[in-house]
């Protein structure tokens, strides 16, 4: 029994250095920083409830993406597609709902070829063994075309459709604090609903448990008794979920559907995704890491604009900031093995 | 040509050659012979530059050397044609060869009809019929083995070590490799040949040396040495008494296994496992040993193969069905096969379990920590905190934390695979201790190795692999069977 | 045996690009048969330079994929390539040869950080130049704040609209390079290292090949190729854009891999690419000249991605099942162990 206390005793005091050794708490400081920054210099444009609410809703898409691709990398797997096939789902559902179809079937359309795209990744990836690299970029292409070959490049409103649809992404749910409203859009409720309860199961239920056991290491998972290849072909049909979800709250938010939808998100996606502590080695990564990580490029991309910085910057700290994680962990790797 | 004394080696606290003295002649060829982890491998790495000596001598044509890279050895005239093959099997034979030694022209572009030339020359040497120009990726694993002996000789190798030469080999080509090495001979080259086979090193070896637990039994002129006498140097005598007692008692048949067939690799193999013992696997690696293991529980997709647990028909139509009707097999390459190295060990023991280890299909963290404390307490893991990485534990931990895994998935019957491979002295014995325990309260236990000591301190009764298949059930109930008897039916 | 060992090479490679220059042919003339037109030189002529610059990118990435790397920032150093060499023309007002060599050393020296990081800091070379490309292009971007720069010299415009002999210069940089990399690759002992390296790293290594400044010097030849055809495409447009050469990587990866490279390294040649190149290039002229919807194209581009590579990957697997198949026939050879002893205990 002394064996048990002693170990409880000793993981507590394991606790803080695994706190202060977790990416989490890292990221966590970082955005704190920036914020603190932000605030400081810019008090009255950056800490204002309009442009919270303006960087989070904008962010909503890359946040659903990225939780989208940290699903595959976890599995050693990786999908370029997402950004495409957010595009063909939208472009489907927007041409149903213009056609008159009532909603949801229109909606259970665009889920419905999300995930064939999402289960042919998966089969080719698992099953006749292709890396996943070249999968998801043929995916990536095949999605995007038949988007502009379906639409020819336009856009598709859908004036018939229900006014209710092309309104939820935007309305506003909120409350009175004196005279002031605050209201959340549904667009961000939704995203922030689904990536929290997505989270906590990644975290905690049993078969998605699996698919970290897979990614780490898949022989071994085999061997333990794992469906390997069916925990495989998973990921990548719920990565597809959640493309899905960025499809709807797109196509509902700008009241059309489009062809160009997420042109290299995919690529922002990996980026938060890696910085949020997911690795292409696979068995890592977390939602609250990839959050973070979409977060802190939102932050920074705000600050270029409040700061009376170039915007344009903002797209060239995504890369920066992703070599400089992965550059800290290689160092960190270093440290450890030596 | 080359003498060495006293080599050292260890990897950490592990000790792998003690002292060992090893010479080879101008143009004799040398067998190098002993069981798995005798430390061959060990010291062709040392002599050929690979892996540093703690201490020792090496003196080669009569100059002391110390080799720092494999680069240094080759100009020094030394190569290896190691067991996996390097060649590229998108460039010619001839450039191959020729790496980083390309004939070039005028131009600087590589001058391909003289490195034809030249490689056919040496082909014509060695007497065999390659074509230069073919893709090396053409050629049979045999043809690539001989690419890598003209590699060597256009290194102007005068001592080439080969390891394992023939283990993937037709007849015929192993008929063509000796052809070769006696024409080398002629010449005037050096080469150790390593081998399992027997036949082989009696067919065409000058002198045997044999090395056992790191240590060189002795060197013997092979025309005035029996097979019987090689054996037996290689197996040596070990105590029995280090392996917990045998079976009290023997019961029915819990686990039957009938024409297991794996394409290219094993080929009707039946048993019988009975309550109470532990049935033992021996055979020399390629033998099919593992191969059979793996075919069982369907980690590779067989051709065939019916089981019974406890007389009712099972299917076991893949690892996870397997492991659901009490089936398990427990990887001998720990590494990337068994556990899992960035986890800790809560999750590590756990990762069978997950479903049992849940609360409304959330994982119960408290319940698979007090399963992983329950093993760390029965298997003394060290250190003791189930938040350890497994990565950061020692080698014989980590194959405790491996069992730990299996046994908390609680098996009917569990296939150890090598189970104390690269793993101290103290955890062997706690490990065999396990097995015999779980024996002893009805699960069936099957125990692989190519450590004959073990299998035969840990069994009851024996299976020896040939080719893929059974080729002699032995009884060792008393604990009688001799190394001799098993090796004679695992070798050809 | 010898006649034995010439059928196998045939087989692998030949077979493939026989194949895919059958496809191109069939494709050619299928669409001048329906739609005509195809072959004229005119339209010959719009197919080549739709293609040129992925092509010239291609050529590099070709080397970088053989030693089993990838370089994603490709498409961001093209446009770099562009704004740099027109910033340099027309706002610092340098003579074009003295802008377009600052402009390929500039190239030259992204392509040599990306080596050194992916050398030194051992990550996926996927994620190292995804980075540079994320971050050149957001750099492309902020400083031409989105704008067009354009105002070039007549000279410099002939980089991209002249012509030698009635072929535009572009077409015939790309021939000419792709002839002397082509060369080069298959014969010179520097770049043949490249296919040992992809083939297997470690016995690379121990046969001496200095992996680490072979690499850097791949993925600068990369960029710097990248470089040259975006300083091509700003003479060409008359123009130089952030938003050129978007997703020109995908369609330089996508050449060479339907040319038969193997992802993974260790095979490849210049030869291959280049039909992949033309093999896109008249895809997408087909979906031109027939006035079927354009848009097709690149779902073609991707279904033939895959194709290309399940083939590949079909052709592997065969040559396993052949070894298994070899040792199932010593296995039925050695039956004769097999006595009474499988089974009754």
């Amino acid at each position: 029994m002394t064996i048990t206390e002693r170990t409880i005793e000793a993981d507590q005091t394991a606790l803080v250095s695994r706190l202060v050794s977790s990416r989490q708490f890292w990221l966590i400081l970082i955005n704190l920083a920036v914020i603190c920054t932000l605030g400081a210099l810019r008090p009255d444009s950056f800490l204002s409830w309009i442009n919270f609410k303006a960087v989070l809703s904008l962010m909503s898409y890359d946040v659903l993406l990225a939780v989208a691709m940290t699903t595959v990398l976890i599995v050693r797997g990786l999908d370029l597609s997402v950004g495409s096939v957010l595009a063909l789902s939208s472009v489907v559902m927007a041409m149903l709902l213009r056609d008159g179809y009532p909603v949801f079937p229109s909606l259970l359309a665009g889920l419905a070829i999300a995930l064939l795209c999402g289960f042919i990744n998966g089969l080719l990836v698992v099953k006749a063994g292709i890396l996943p690299f070249l999968v998801t970029l043929g995916m990536m292409s095949a999605a995007r075309g038949f988007a502009t070959v379906l639409t020819t490049g336009q856009y598709v409103s859908f004036p018939q459709a229900p006014r209710w649809f092309s309104r939820f992404a935007r309305q506003e749910f909120g409350f009175h604090i004196g005279d002031m409203f605050y209201g959340i859009p549904a667009l961000l409720l939704i995203t922030l609903g689904v990536t929290l309860v997505y989270g906590l199961l990644l975290a905690n239920w049993v078969p998605l448990r699996r698919m970290f056991y897979l990614g780490e290491s898949p022989e071994a998972a085999k061997l333990s008794g794992m469906r390997t290849a069916r925990l495989g072909i998973s990921a990548y049909l719920i990565s597809a979920i959640f493309v899905w979800i960025a499809a709807v709250l797109m196509t509902s938010a700008n009241k059309i559907g489009y062809a160009n939808y997420g042109i290299s998100a995919e690529l922002r996606a990996l980026a938060a995704a890696v910085i949020g502590g997911a690795s292409l080695a696979g068995g890592s990564g977390s939602i609250l890491g990839t959050f973070l990580g979409v977060l802190l490029l939102a932050l920074i991309g705000n600050g270029f604009v409040l700061l009376n910085g170039n915007p344009n910057w903002q797209q060239a700290t995504i890369g920066a900031v992703l070599i400089i994680a992965v550059g800290v962990d290689a160092l960190r790797t270093f440290r450890a093995r030596s | 040509m080359l003498k060495a004394t006293g080599i050292t080696k260890s990897f950490h606290t592990n000790m792998v050659l003690h002292g060992v003295d090893f010479d080879v002649l101008p143009g004799e060829v040398h067998a190098l012979i002993g069981e798995n982890g005798a430390g061959k491998s060990t010291l062709v790495n040392i002599l050929s530059g690979n892996l540093s000596r703690d201490t020792g001598t090496v003196l080669f044509d009569g100059q002391e050397v110390d080799f720092a890279h494999p680069l240094d050895a080759m100009r020094a005239g030394v190569s290896v044609v190691h067991q996996e093959l390097s060649l590229v099997p998108n460039a010619s034979v001839a450039e191959n060869i020729y790496l980083r030694r390309e004939k070039t022209n005028a131009f600087g572009l590589n001058d391909w009809p003289a490195m034809f030339k030249a490689a056919t020359e040496i082909f014509q040497r060695m007497g065999v019929d390659i074509d230069p120009r073919a893709l090396a990726g053409s050629l049979s694993v045999g043809m690539q083995q001989l690419v890598e002996v003209a590699k060597a000789i256009a290194l102007n190798a005068k001592l080439i070590f080969m390891d394992e030469p023939t283990s993937s080999l037709s007849e015929k080509e192993i008929q063509e490799l000796y052809g070769v090495v006696n024409d080398l001979k002629a010449q005037g080259l050096s080469i150790v040949f390593i081998s399992h086979k027997l036949t082989e090193l009696f067919a065409i070896s000058d002198r045997i040396t044999v090395l056992r637990d790191g240590k060189l039994v002795g060197t013997r002129p092979t025309k005035q040495a029996s097979p019987e006498e090689i054996i037996s140097m290689m197996v040596g005598r070990h105590l029995n008494d280090l392996y917990p007692p045998r079976a009290k008692s023997i019961g029915e048949v819990i686990f039957k296994c009938r024409d297991l067939s794996l394409f290219g690799a094993v080929k009707d193999v039946s048993f019988d496992l009975r309550r109470g013992e532990i049935l033992g696997i021996a055979g020399l690696i390629g033998s099919g040993r593992t191969e059979a293991m793996r075919a069982l529980i369907n980690a590779d997709r067989r051709l065939s193969g019916t089981f019974e647990l406890n007389g009712q028909a099972v299917t076991l139509d893949d690892p996870a069905d397997a492991m659901e009707k009490g089936v398990i097999y427990v990887s001998e390459d720990r590494k990337s096969q068994g556990v899992f190295l960035d986890y800790d060990m809560v999750r590590n023991i756990g990762a069978s379990t997950l479903d049992r280890q849940s609360r409304a299909g959330m994982e119960n963290r408290k319940s698979m920590r007090q399963s992983a404390l329950k093993f760390i307490r029965e298997m003394d893991i060290r250190p003791a905190r189930p938040g350890t990485r497994v990565v950061d534990l020692s080698g014989g931990n980590q194959q405790k934390v491996l069992l730990a895994k299996a046994l908390n998935a609680r098996p009917k019957v569990l296939i150890v695979d090598e189970p104390t491979r690269g793993v101290d002295v103290g955890a062997k014995s706690l490990i065999h201790k396990q097995l015999r325990r779980l024996a002893d309260e009805g699960i069936g236990v099957i125990v692989v190795s190519s450590e004959l000591p073990e299998v035969l301190g840990m069994s009851d009764r024996l299976l020896v692999f040939r080719n893929g298949t059974v080729a002699s059930q032995l009884d060792n109930n008393d604990g009688s069977l001799t190394p001799e008897s098993v090796m004679a039916s695992a070798v050809d | 045996m010898k006649t034995g060992f010439r059928k196998a090479r045939l087989n692998i490679n030949t077979i493939q690009y026989v194949g895919l220059a059958l496809v191109i042919l069939a494709i050619a003339f299928g669409f001048q048969a329906a739609f005509g037109n195809v072959m004229t030189t005119a339209n010959l002529r719009v197919m080549a330079m739709n293609m040129v610059f992925e092509g010239i990118m291609a050529l590099g990435m070709t080397f970088v994929i053989i030693m089993g790397g990838i370089d994603l920032s490709v498409a961001s150093v093209f446009a770099f390539g562009e704004i740099l060499v027109a910033k340099l023309m027309v706002q610092a007002g340098l003579p074009v040869p003295v802008a377009v060599v600052l402009t390929l050393i500039t190239c030259a020296g992204i392509g040599a950080l990306n080596g050194v990081m992916i050398v030194m800091l051992r990550v996926h070379p996927l994620i190292i130049t995804l980075g540079t490309l994320l971050t050149l292009r957001g750099i492309n971007l902020a400083i031409t704040d989105g704008k067009s720069i354009s105002g070039f010299s007549e000279g410099f415009l002939w980089l991209g609209q002249g012509r030698i002999f009635g072929v535009d210069f572009p077409i015939i940089f790309f021939s000419v390079t792709a002839l002397i990399l082509g060369l080069l690759l298959a014969h010179h002992r520097y770049f043949r290292q490249l296919y040992f390296i992809g083939g297997s790293e470690r016995a690379a290594r121990f046969s001496g090949v200095n992996v680490s400044r072979v690499k850097i010097s791949i993925y600068v030849l990369s960029s710097t190729l990248a470089g040259c055809a975006g300083i091509m495409a700003a003479a060409k447009y008359g123009a130089a854009h952030w938003g050129h050469g978007n997703a020109s990587e995908l369609k330089a990866i996508a050449s060479v891999a339907i040319g038969g490279a193997d992802i993974m390294g260790g095979s490849g040649t210049i030869f291959g690419t280049v039909l992949g190149v033309i093999f896109l290039a008249v895809v997408h002229n087909a979906f031109v000249t027939s006035a079927v919807n354009t848009f097709w194209y690149d779902v073609v581009n991707g279904v033939m991605l895959l194709l290309a590579v399940l083939i590949s990957r079909f052709i592997a697997r065969q040559n396993t099942q052949k070894l298994k198949a070899l040792r199932q026939s010593k296995l039925d050879q050695s039956q004769h162990y097999q006595t009474s002893k499988g089974g009754k205990p």
